[in-house]
């Protein structure tokens, strides 16, 4: 397999939580090719949500092997080293290839309160500058998510349901690389739920989108389309401590 | 567009969907600012007022020395050079400087008619007939090389000496000089021409402002001296003048500005020189200024700080309050600056909006203020008042002192780590 075709190569990275509740996530490899839907799956508490923020750039990673790798390439012909920008302190580098190459859609109330749903939609493009060539696209988006009837209430008035729906246009609306999603429809019953889900990788593989979920309901995300990435969670002999490993790279599988 | 205008745009729409917490950070700074405003105005007023009413009179600038002393022309020069010195000019002893003034013409009721007014010297510049408009008086030399003498003069009235005569301006008068000599009276005559007539709010004596020379001449004169530069044809006859440098028993002294004429006074009396200034009316009106300004000043510093408290305080809470919006956008991609100006932006729609109020709440009291005591003062005058740069200077304040109280708050959004807020506990 072509390096230039994985949106994510991570190979020896490691974050440890503190407190009473900490934990160890490991992630001993992880590829991620472009365009594919991975659904990372596990017990809760594993740690799931940090690895999806590892990779959203916003959690400074910990390095566990001397060749830890961690690139991120949304372009094929420009690798970043995420790493190397945390090293450097160039936080704010990851934030621009954030506003440029990612969406994230949060479990709940990821919305602007003070924003419409429509302005909460194209935020993304405007701050993207590319607002003029997506508008009409992120007007599909919302009449596939079934909340253009909404589009011009703000969030406090939208349902859970419909929240979460714009969100996912939000995610999706200025054409991004890779969408991080952290278990986008858990608030929602599970027939919608599943219908949200399987609406969400239709969209995203039709603009060619990678993502990233983290699910606690690996039937529903298998189903929808989405490939499992396992971390399983090993107690540690010594002290009792679990780990979380994350181990998925199909190539050497 | 760049994205820290994009978080400011942010930051507006939030301050106007929140628009009851943002009517109270409104109200909180015009609560503290208005009385500010109108404490202010009243004492800018008041002393403007006054102030005012001091220098409407230029006599309130006046310093001249009590009784007569010996001052020479290079010591009144030398004064007049001081920087706190607007104008001054010699003055001959007071006895010797009466005129007695007859209309020109021969005929007429008021022909023979003789008014006796005390002179004055003045020159250009003189700032009580420049306050009143008067042109100042000249004197006319004769224009030959043999013959340089005085021929006649202007000279400016004083209202009651005008009317006396029934003259105006432009009118021709004689001015006669009196002299006992040898048990006989003597007269010497000068041609005059009325230049200027002061209004009676300015002089209310006779009195008559004419060039130096003139006032010397009449010394002289008395002093039994033939008068140099005047036609002894006229009667300016005599024995001749000393050698020595004239000496003057007065001067008259016009200070620069108010502040300036107690300064004048001290000066005098260290050289041992009394004089007679307004300065105790001014000095009331400069401690009555500079209690005030102390009082107002107590107020502000103690307003300030509880305006820096509280707008610090809510600031930090707003942060607190929308850490979850702002670690959004930073999730988002804001640049840290962006989420910088979120809470600076809005701090800055509080003092802007807040400032707005509190001078609408200030023009509403200023009114009734001065409505309320518009029979104690007059027409033209205002209680509370201020100037638009009072407004301007406010808002400075407002600003700079939010902005300042905010940057705290803002430096911890800033800082906030979007994956430690983004998530419901």
């Amino acid at each position: 397999m072509q390096h230039n075709d994985l949106m994510y190569s991570l190979r020896g990275i490691g974050k440890q939580r503190p407190g009473p509740e900490g934990f160890c996530l490991s992630i001993s490899a992880l590829d991620v090719r472009r365009g594919q839907l991975i659904a990372l799956v596990g017990p809760s508490g594993c740690g799931k949500s940090t690895a999806l923020d590892l990779l959203a750039g916003i959690l400074r990673p910990d390095v566990e092997t001397p060749d830890a790798v961690f690139h991120f390439s949304p372009v094929p012909e420009a690798a970043q080293d995420v790493l190397g920008l945390w090293r450097a302190g160039h936080g704010e580098r990851l934030a621009s290839l954030r506003l440029r190459y990612m969406g994230y859609v949060l479990q709940t109330g990821g919305l602007l309160p003070f924003l419409t749903a429509r302005q909460n939609m194209l935020l993304p493009c405007q701050c993207a500058a590319n607002e003029e060539e997506r508008r009409e696209a992120v007007e599909r988006l919302a009449v596939e998510l079934s909340v253009d009837g909404v589009a011009d209430q703000y969030p406090a008035t939208l349902s859970v349901g419909e929240r979460q729906r714009v969100a996912i246009v939000r995610a999706l609306a200025h054409a991004p690389a890779v969408v991080l999603a952290d278990e986008p429809t858990a608030a929602l019953d599970p027939a919608h739920s599943r219908r949200v889900m399987r609406l969400f990788a239709r969209l995203a593989r039709e603009q060619g989108c990678t993502v990233v979920m983290v699910s606690h309901a690996p039937d529903m995300a298998q189903e929808a389309g989405f490939t499992l990435a396992p971390i399983r969670v090993e107690k540690d002999a010594n002290d009792e401590r679990s780990v979380s490993r994350l181990h998925f790279s199909p190539e050497v599988a | 567009m760049d994205l820290r205008l994009r978080a400011a745009e942010l930051a507006c729409a939030d301050y106007r969907r929140e628009s009851l917490l943002s009517a109270c950070a409104v109200l909180g700074l015009a609560a503290v600012l208005a009385p500010l405003l109108i404490l202010y105005g009243v004492k800018f007023g008041v002393v403007e007022t006054l102030t005012a009413r001091l220098l409407h009179n230029p006599a309130t600038l006046e310093i001249s020395p009590v009784g007569s002393g010996r001052y020479t022309a290079d010591y009144v020069a030398s004064l007049g050079k001081h920087p706190a010195v607007a104008f001054a000019l010699p003055r001959t002893r007071a006895i010797a400087a009466t005129i007695g003034l007859s209309r020109a013409e021969t005929s007429g009721p008021l022909a023979t008619r003789i008014v006796t007014a005390s002179m004055e010297p003045t020159a250009a510049g003189d700032p009580l007939l420049a306050r009143y408009g008067a042109a100042v008086p000249q004197a006319v030399y004769a224009q030959t090389e043999a013959d340089t003498r005085l021929t006649e003069s202007g000279v400016c009235l004083s209202a009651s000496t005008a009317e006396k005569l029934g003259v105006g301006p432009g009118d021709a008068l004689t001015g006669i000089v009196e002299r006992g000599r040898r048990g006989a009276v003597e007269k010497a005559r000068v041609r005059l021409t009325v230049t200027s007539v002061l209004p009676l709010a300015a002089e209310q004596k006779d009195m008559v402002f004419l060039p130096l020379p003139l006032l010397e001449a009449a010394e002289d004169f008395r002093d039994g001296r033939a008068a140099s530069g005047m036609n002894p044809a006229d009667g300016w006859t005599g024995s001749p003048l000393p050698d020595t440098p004239r000496v003057y028993a007065g001067f008259r002294l016009y200070a620069r500005t108010l502040e300036n004429v107690p300064r004048l006074r001290d000066a005098f009396r260290t050289h041992q020189v009394d004089v007679y200034t307004h300065a105790d009316e001014i000095e009331q009106v400069m401690t009555l200024s500079a209690s005030l300004g102390l009082v107002f000043s107590l107020i502000s510093i103690a307003a300030a700080i509880g305006f820096a408290a509280s707008t610090a305080s809510s600031a930090l809470a707003g942060v607190k309050r929308k850490e979850r919006v702002l670690g959004q956008l930073r999730l988002m991609g804001f640049p840290m600056t962006a989420l910088l100006l979120f809470p600076l932006t809005q701090a800055l729609l509080t003092a802007v909006v807040g400032t707005a109020l509190a001078s609408l709440l200030y023009l509403g009291a200023s009114q009734a203020i001065n409505i309320m005591f518009a029979d104690s003062i007059g027409h033209m005058e205002s209680l509370c008042r201020l100037l638009p740069q009072h407004f301007a200077v406010a808002l400075g304040m407002a600003t700079a002192l939010s902005l300042a109280a905010a940057l705290g708050p803002a430096l911890r959004a800033a800082r906030i780590d979007p994956s430690e807020v983004i998530r419901d506990v």
